[in-house]
């Protein structure tokens, strides 16, 4: 079946021949230091070769495309319907047409003078991204010519013409060099994942050097004590007994109160707690204590 | 020949029951049909019709060559159609009954609109409507065109491999070799950079648009131009606008049966409609909501959502693994990609979606639970959550003891508080004799 196709399909092809002869094509460059490129005749051998693309060095460069198209073999003299060059990435769905200019040959009217200008700074942004990136995949501008009428203007076995006239490769200096202002349309869809980014744990000392420094503290405090002692600087002698014990430990007791009551407002218990508690034993050490100074005051 | 006809018919008639049985939009079946027997006559359109039949829509037909006839859309405030669709209208006497602020206000009040255009006639509302969206139909006698098609009757003809811009809507996956015929008639149409527009169809890289006049400039070239296109707008109401007549017309019926269908079920809430069936956030750990302990700075919170698609008879659950959710208080905070969990144990026509364990921001403020899910051809979710959530209290903050700096500190006050008691305790307790021990000497010469 499929050989059967290629078959037709090929004689379709060498039974079928162009409506349009296009001859003396060439491309002219804005940069001076360049040559025109002289392409020939465009004919079935040079639409089905591979071109290589031509390397532009400038984005503001300026592609002229001319050619003079035969009409003298056609059926219908007149201007083709369709004449257009297709300027874009056929792959990605990017492609403008430009217009020509045509004028006919001061010798013969069946043959007319066309002439494309391609402007490649006037190309969509798009284009120039995708044409411009320096990624692994090469994107380089195709410019495809289509010439067509319709069909009663053609005659019979004549086919319409489209096909890649030339390539344009931007040089990698170039790319390099090209600021993309280009920004992607807004379209529906995923879109990246966020998490939020918080700030990192404030830093602390480490908990063994901590605990040293705490031990250094509390050692002195010891060695504080076993000075008293050493140099029996603490005797219990003196120790109120009798009708002096109770408001001294009274006194003691309230120091203690208080002490401890700080220590529980600092570990989380209410002020109104805290100060209920103070209203307490405050007075009660007040009392106890002025009592127990002012007997024992003489034996101090 | 007539018996095979018939045959024909008849298969056509049982392979449309077969593609709609059961097919029912979600919104509501209330049909307008604006006809103007002027331009074409409506028995070319029968098969169409039956078709709408088929899917249980309730048809009204208003024919505008009669210039007594009046068309309303809405009775007071209350719309009167959930459909309606447009045939090229002729007139300017319409222009005022059909204008385009009135169409926009039944696209923005919900109804569906399926809007058609052909170069010969110039339905200015239909195109001041369609400009409103953001597509750009052709101008009068200005028709699209292609030299490179091979037909006797320059009827234009495109494969669904090629032009087929949408595969959401378009969901015949095995027809990609079906070819659409769009008769002789065509109009192509630019289209807007919008998100809400939907390109259906594009012309072929060969195809221009161009009118009678010379040097006239062509309207589209190549794939710039979209024969079909659509539009949902944010109350998810949908329009369609179709470039060609033809496209439905009995002649081309069988041709374009599968993508007719598509598009009708699209265009009037048959298919692609999905809703929220269940929003849910709370403490991971407690699994307490918001109400019974609300949020506070750097809880750990999950997120789960239900979605269910209406599939033309019933709600099934909407599987798709691109659903997101955000933390937002003006710039999102989080955005995370929600896991399919499997059917919602509360409802089991959904699916049920979780974020999973997160951890608010250690920001405080109102903040947003949104679910935006849009996707060019399906509804449009929008679900949102505003709530509060509160710094640390006085008491939550770490205390001095957890942190190790404050360790030294701590010791030293221990040490002063255990001291002063002692050193009360040993100034009472020893007597001043002790003290007493060096003696001073008064030193003479």
């Amino acid at each position: 079946m499929k050989f059967l196709k290629s078959v037709t399909l090929l004689t379709t092809a060498i039974s079928c021949a162009s409506a349009f002869i296009i001859k003396d094509a060439k491309l002219t460059f804005q940069d001076e230091t360049r040559e025109a490129m002289e392409l020939g005749e465009l004919d079935e051998a040079y639409r089905s070769t591979e071109l290589a693309p031509f390397q532009i060095k400038d984005t503001e460069e300026v592609i002229g495309f001319k050619f003079k198209l035969d009409l003298s073999k056609s059926k219908s003299k007149e201007i083709p319907e369709q004449l257009s060059l297709l300027v874009g990435i056929p792959g990605k769905n990017l492609e403008v047409p430009i217009v020509p200019k045509v004028k006919d040959s001061s010798k013969n009217n069946k043959i007319k003078l066309v002439s494309f200008k391609v402007d490649l700074s006037t190309l969509p942004k798009s284009i120039l991204h995708y044409a411009l990136s320096q990624g692994p995949e090469t994107n380089e501008i195709t410019a495809t010519l289509i010439i067509a009428n319709e069909k009663k203007n053609l005659a019979r076995k004549e086919v319409n013409l489209k096909f890649p006239a030339f390539h344009l490769e931007f040089t990698n200096l170039t790319k390099k060099l090209y600021q993309d202002d280009f920004e992607m349309p807004l379209r529906y869809g995923k879109k990246e994942e966020l998490a939020h980014t918080f700030p990192p744990a404030p830093k602390t000392a480490d908990p063994t050097i901590s605990l040293l420094f705490a031990g250094i503290v509390l050692m002195v405090n010891m060695f504080l004590y076993m000075y008293w002692i050493n140099f029996d600087a603490i005797s219990f002698v003196n120790m109120p007994s009798g009708k002096d014990f109770l408001p001294f430990l009274g006194f003691i007791g309230s120091i203690i109160g208080c002490e401890l009551i700080f220590a529980s407002y600092y570990l989380g218990t209410g002020i109104f707690e805290t100060i209920n508690c103070l209203a307490i034993v405050a007075p009660v050490g007040l009392i106890l204590g002025t009592k127990f100074l002012r007997n024992f005051t003489q034996r101090i | 020949m007539l018996g095979l006809r018939y045959i024909q018919c008849f298969l056509l008639l049982l392979c449309s029951i077969i593609v709609n049985v059961h097919a029912k939009s979600a919104i509501g079946s209330r049909t307008l049909i604006v006809f103007d027997d002027r331009v074409d006559d409506l028995s070319n359109y029968s098969n169409f019709f039956n078709l709408l039949k088929d899917h249980e829509f309730d048809i009204t037909t208003l024919e505008l060559s009669d210039k007594s006839t009046k068309i309303n859309l809405f009775e007071k405030d209350t719309r009167l159609y959930d459909n309606l669709i447009l045939f090229p209208v002729k007139g300017k006497l319409y222009s005022k009954q059909l204008a385009a602020k009135k169409l926009i206000h039944f696209n923005e009040d919900g109804g569906n609109i399926l809007a058609l255009t052909i170069p010969k006639v110039s339905s200015d509302p239909i195109h001041l409507y369609l400009n409103q969206l953001g597509i750009y139909p052709s101008p009068r006698t200005q028709s699209l065109k292609d030299l490179f098609q091979d037909s006797n009757n320059n009827n234009l003809q495109f494969t669904a491999k090629e032009s087929i811009e949408n595969k959401i809507i378009y969901s015949n996956e095995n027809a990609e070799d079906s070819i659409y015929n769009f008769g002789d008639s065509v109009s192509a149409a630019l289209l807007d950079n919008r998100e809400q527009i939907i390109p259906l169809l594009k012309a072929s890289r060969t195809s221009f648009t161009s009118g009678n006049k010379t040097r006239e400039i062509n309207w589209t070239d190549g794939t710039q131009g979209y024969l079909i296109a659509g539009f949902q707008n944010l109350v998810n109401a949908r329009s369609l606008w179709l470039g060609s007549v033809q496209f439905l017309s009995n002649e081309h019926f069988k041709q374009n049966l599968d993508l007719i269908n598509d598009l009708i079920q699209w265009n009037f809430q048959e298919k692609n409609i999905i809703k929220v069936t269940n929003v849910n956030h709370y403490h991971t750990e407690s699994n307490l909501s918001y109400d019974e302990l609300p949020y506070k700075v750097t809880d750990n919170i999950t997120y789960t959502i239900s979605l269910s698609q209406w599939d033309g008879s019933k709600w099934i659950p909407f599987i798709t693994d691109d659903l997101q959710f955000e933390l937002r208080q003006v710039d999102p905070y989080y955005r995370i990609t929600m896991k399919p969990q499997g059917v919602s144990p509360i409802d089991p026509q959904a699916e049920l979606y979780s974020t999973g364990d997160f951890k608010l921001p250690n920001r405080h403020g109102m903040f947003t639970f949104l679910t935006n899910y849009q996707r060019s051809g399906l509804s449009f979710i929008h679900q949102s959550d505003v709530k509060a959530i509160r710094h640390l209290a006085n008491d939550e903050y770490p205390r001095s003891f957890e942190i190790p700096n404050a360790w030294v500190y701590l010791a030293s006050i221990a040490t002063v508080i255990i001291s002063f008691i002692a050193f009360v305790l040993f100034f009472i307790a020893t007597p001043a004799s002790v003290s007493e021990g060096v003696t001073t000497a008064k030193k003479t010469n």
